[in-house]
Order: structure tokens, then sequence, then C-alpha cells
């Protein structure tokens, strides 16, 4: 079967072309890199995605900001971003801490990508 | 007034006036101040809090934030002076600056050079024309991000989207993360103006349709919004009325496209392109008054905040370089002016001195429509100067030729460069 992706790596966008055997991706063209032909691969067995979104802290009105560590499956996406939810850790938070750890066995990490309090600059 | 003498002023403390400020002073220049009208550097960044930044410029996938904070960390490790909650109101010719602020009042300064680098803001549905009452509930897609990312409210629970900008789609996905609905986009044009990545991630991957074609022709609602009509438009981008339908909404989220804020560059005489709504520069970025230069979404709207800090730097060393003199003054200008052709909008840079600057000049400019397997060229009369094959260009990404000054040849006069996408 042959299927047209694009690549979501970077916003260049590249166009692919897929030959899919089953499950496997086999001859893929159109990639300027080769993070084209892993998006490929991977997207044709189990989409990934980064996950990014707000969290609130306990003690403070303002949001602030998270990314997981690394992709994580799509079809969890919904449940991870509502999972994020039920946690309000207190502050100071700091970019780069790790606010929940390995959340719901993904193997991902939830990392803060703002500071709370937000600093003066 | 008192007049603070500086080296280099900058309008603008986001992603294109800190670079502008870094590159200047890696170039030397130790007198800069930025003005930010925001009580914070980093600009539409701080509320950017997906990712997909940086991977150009820091070969690393960012957020927003994170590529902020990279850029803040390497400004506060010098002796930038930083003017936040300080609106510039006025410049001049002679590059006297007046800002005010609630702390320090009206101020005046007086600069070498100034770096013009306010960004753009967003259209809005005043501009749009859309009929109907005006409840709560409408607003552009970088409002809601703000309320969203900054403020932390959810602005509505069932959303149409109106534009399917990078923004809009972006925002998209962030309502559904957050637990709202988002019922559809509507696209006037029969193709997206964002950056094909988002319509995959943050459009189909959610399953929220983009309708074509269509646009918002009317708005319900007494406090807030109830619903709005929309309706498919003809060729001419004319809604036909006969098809017009309602949909059940309480939010309607407009990302209609960007216009570079221009006020004080237009008010200081500094002449303006119609295409792009921002100055004309020649490839130095220097605006028609010597020694103003402008860079990132106010001189034209870009795709990339990566292409904004590379086009900045390029501001920043060339006002460095006015300053320290060292832009070539004893070969007499050599000028020719660019040119849109076929399948091509906006070009920028508008004129290339082919005695000053780099040797290696940058044209950015939009494809006017869709493109697939195409070839982008610069060339004089028929003589072809650069060209490069792209297997896709379409208006939503910003394309790049690269040209060398020394492969210009003779031209004539009134000749100029055109550029051109042919299918």
């Amino acid at each position: 079967m042959e299927k047209e992706l694009v690549c979501i790596n970077c916003p260049l966008g590249c166009r692919l072309k897929v030959r899919v055997e089953g499950e496997e991706a086999k001859e893929i063209t159109g990639n300027l890199c080769k993070r084209g032909i892993e998006y490929a691969k991977q997207e044709s067995i189990l989409p990934m995605r980064v996950l990014t979104a707000n969290m609130k802290a306990a003690d403070c009105e303002r949001p602030f900001s998270v990314v997981s560590s690394k992709p994580l499956p799509k079809n969890m996406l919904i449940e991870c971003a509502m999972e994020l939810k039920k946690h309000s850790p207190k502050t100071p938070i700091k970019m780069g801490d790790v606010v929940i750890e390995n959340i719901l066995n993904t193997g991902c990490d939830i990392i803060a990508t703002s500071n709370l309090p937000e600093e003066s600059l | 007034m008192i007049m603070t003498d500086v080296d280099i002023a900058i309008v603008g403390g986001g992603c294109a006036g800190m670079s502008a400020a870094l590159s200047a002073y890696g170039h030397g220049i130790r007198n800069i101040v930025i003005f930010e009208r925001n009580s914070y550097l980093g600009g539409v960044l701080k509320q950017c809090i997906h990712n997909g930044f940086g991977i150009h410029k820091f070969r690393e996938d960012l957020t927003g934030t994170q590529y902020a904070a990279k850029l803040i960390d390497d400004i506060v490790k010098t002796d930038i002076c930083i003017k936040t909650d300080t609106i510039v109101l006025n410049i001049t010719e002679e590059k006297e600056i007046v800002a005010v602020s609630s702390k320090e009042g009206i101020t005046g300064y007086r600069a070498k050079s100034i770096i013009l680098a306010m960004g753009c803001r967003e259209r809005s549905r005043g501009e749009l024309m859309i009929p109907g009452s005006r409840p709560a509930g409408v607003l552009t897609a970088g409002v809601a991000q703000r309320y969203m990312n900054i403020e932390g409210y959810l602005v509505g629970k069932k959303v149409f989207i109106l534009g399917s900008g990078d923004i809009g789609l972006i925002m998209a996905r962030q309502f559904v993360l957050e637990g709202a609905e988002v019922v559809a986009i509507a696209e006037v044009m029969p193709y997206s103006g964002g950056l094909a990545r988002n319509i995959v991630q943050c459009a189909e991957d959610f399953g929220i349709p983009i309708y074509y074609n269509t646009t918002v022709t009317g708005i319900v609602g007494k406090k807030r919004v109830e619903g709005v009509f929309i309706s498919d438009v003809d060729e001419n981008r004319k809604p036909v009325l006969s098809t017009e339908r309602f949909v059940d909404c309480d939010t309607l989220m407009l990302s209609v496209g960007l216009i570079p804020e221009n006020e004080i560059a237009f008010k200081a005489g500094i002449k303006l392109s119609e295409k792009t709504g921002g100055p004309i520069v020649d490839d130095m970025l220097q605006t028609d008054i010597d020694g103003i230069f402008s860079c990132g979404n106010c001189l034209h709207v870009h795709d990339l905040v990566d292409f904004v800090s590379i086009e900045s730097e390029v501001a920043g060393k060339n006002s460095a370089m006015y300053i320290l003199d060292k832009i070539k003054k004893d070969k007499k200008p050599l000028v020719i002016e660019t040119n849109d052709g076929e399948g091509v909008s906006g070009t920028v840079p508008h004129r290339i001195d082919l005695n000053k600057g780099e040797e290696e000049v940058t044209l950015m400019f939009r494809p006017n429509s869709k493109f697939r397997s195409c070839t982008a060229t610069a060339r004089i009369n028929d003589r072809i100067i650069s060209s490069k094959k792209m297997p896709v260009a379409v208006p939503g990404e910003m394309c790049e030729l690269k040209i060398n000054k020394n492969d210009f040849g003779p031209f004539e006069k009134n000749d100029k460069l055109t550029v051109e996408i042919i299918p």
C-alpha cells in the first residue's frame, strides 16, 4: 500500500511517500533528513507525539507549561493531558523540573518549561 | 527633554529584538537599549508552550518558552539595557526616540542606529467585517493563547475556528487537550495558510475537520456567542448566501492573518511595502533612512522563529557595522531592485547593493498558490542568476533562494531582479 505522510519532526514538513507492507514501512522517499525515515517507520507502527500543555500549581493562580520528555503514543495524548489536571505541585517550579515521573506508565516524564513564579524578565 | 545618548536603540524585546541586540553586542557595540512594552522579554514566544522551535537555530526541539529562555539568559549575561513596560511613541529620521513608561515617565533618547523589531499583530473581527451581534467569546488566536497560557483561563468549551493559520491550528489542539471541543475550522482559501506539520498534528490527529472555501457570515448571541453562520465562498472569495448554515458553538476564534506593526516607522517617514506591510529594505535590512534597520515579523511575517533569529542577527550585525563605519562607503552604490514575478509575493529584500554588505544574499518570498515540483528562480531579464528546485511550495511556508553577488553580471539602470516560481 502506498501512503503519503507529512513528517512532523520539524517545520519543513517533508512530504513522504511510503510503501507499507503489513505494518512495516518500506521504500521511503521525499525526506530531507534521516529523521523522516524514522518518522515514517514509527508512524506506520504506532504514531507518537510530544505532549505540551499547561498545569496549575497548588498555590498559584497562573499556570506553568510542561512538555513530555519524549514522544508518547498518540492514542494516549488526551488521557495523559487529563492526567495532568489531577496533579498540582507546589511552587517554586523551575524550568526543567520533573513534575510527574513516568506518566500513566508511558515511560515519559513531564517536565516544566516555564518558571513559577515568573522571573522578573 | 533630557536626551540620553545610546549607540543602538531596539524597539521590541521579542525574538527579533533580542537576537539583533545579541548580534550587535557580539560585534563590539556595548551601549544598547531594548524597549519592550510588555512587562517581560520574549514577546509571543512566552505564550507558545508547544514544541517545534529551535531546530534550525539550536539543533534542538524546544518549546517557545524554552527558546525565549535561551535568548533571555544570553541577554542577562550582557550589560544590554532593558526597558520593560516601556512603549516607544515616536522615532524620527534623526534617530531620536520618545518612550514612555509608568516608572520613568516620558524619556528621550538619541541613537546612532535604530533597529525596528516591533513584531506583528493579529487581524481582528473588525477588519473582516463579520456581521452579527457583539457577544463575549469572539477572540483572536493569539489572545486566546495568552489567556490560556499566561493567565490560565479556558476561554471556551465549544469552539469554532475561522482561519487555518498556524496559531489557529496550534490553539485547536490545545483546546482539545484542555478538555474543550473544537467543532471545526473554516478556511476561506482552498488551502491552509499553516504549516503542513500543524495540519497533521493539530487538526487531523484530533479529527477536527477543516472546511476549505468557507467563511463565517454571521455571529449569533447576546451576552455570549451562541453560534455562527458559515457559508461557502465562490472563486472570488465572496460568500454564497444560499449555502449559509448555522453552527452551534460558544466561542469563535479568529486566526486570519498577521499584520506587521509599523505605525512608528510610518510616522518617521520610512517607506513601507504594500505587499509585506513592512519597511522597504536593502540586503543589509536597512530601511530607506540610513542607520535604521528592520527585522523579524515587523519586516515581514515569518512562519518560523528560527528564521526570525537568523534574519535579526543580520540586522544587528549591520547596525553595528554602520556605527563602526565599516560599511563600505568608498564604492558607489550599485543597486538593483527585486521584483515579484510569476507565482511569488512579497520578496525581501527589496533592493540589493552589490557594492555593500555580504557577498551572499538570501531572498525570502512566499508562493502565491500551491505548487508541486517547481523551480524558484531569480533572473535579470532572461538571464537566470540563481535557481532552486522545490518538491512542494505553498503560501503558508516562506521560501528562500540564495544568490551570490558575483553572479549578477552586468545590468542596466532600470533592470530588476525578478523572482519567480515556475511549475
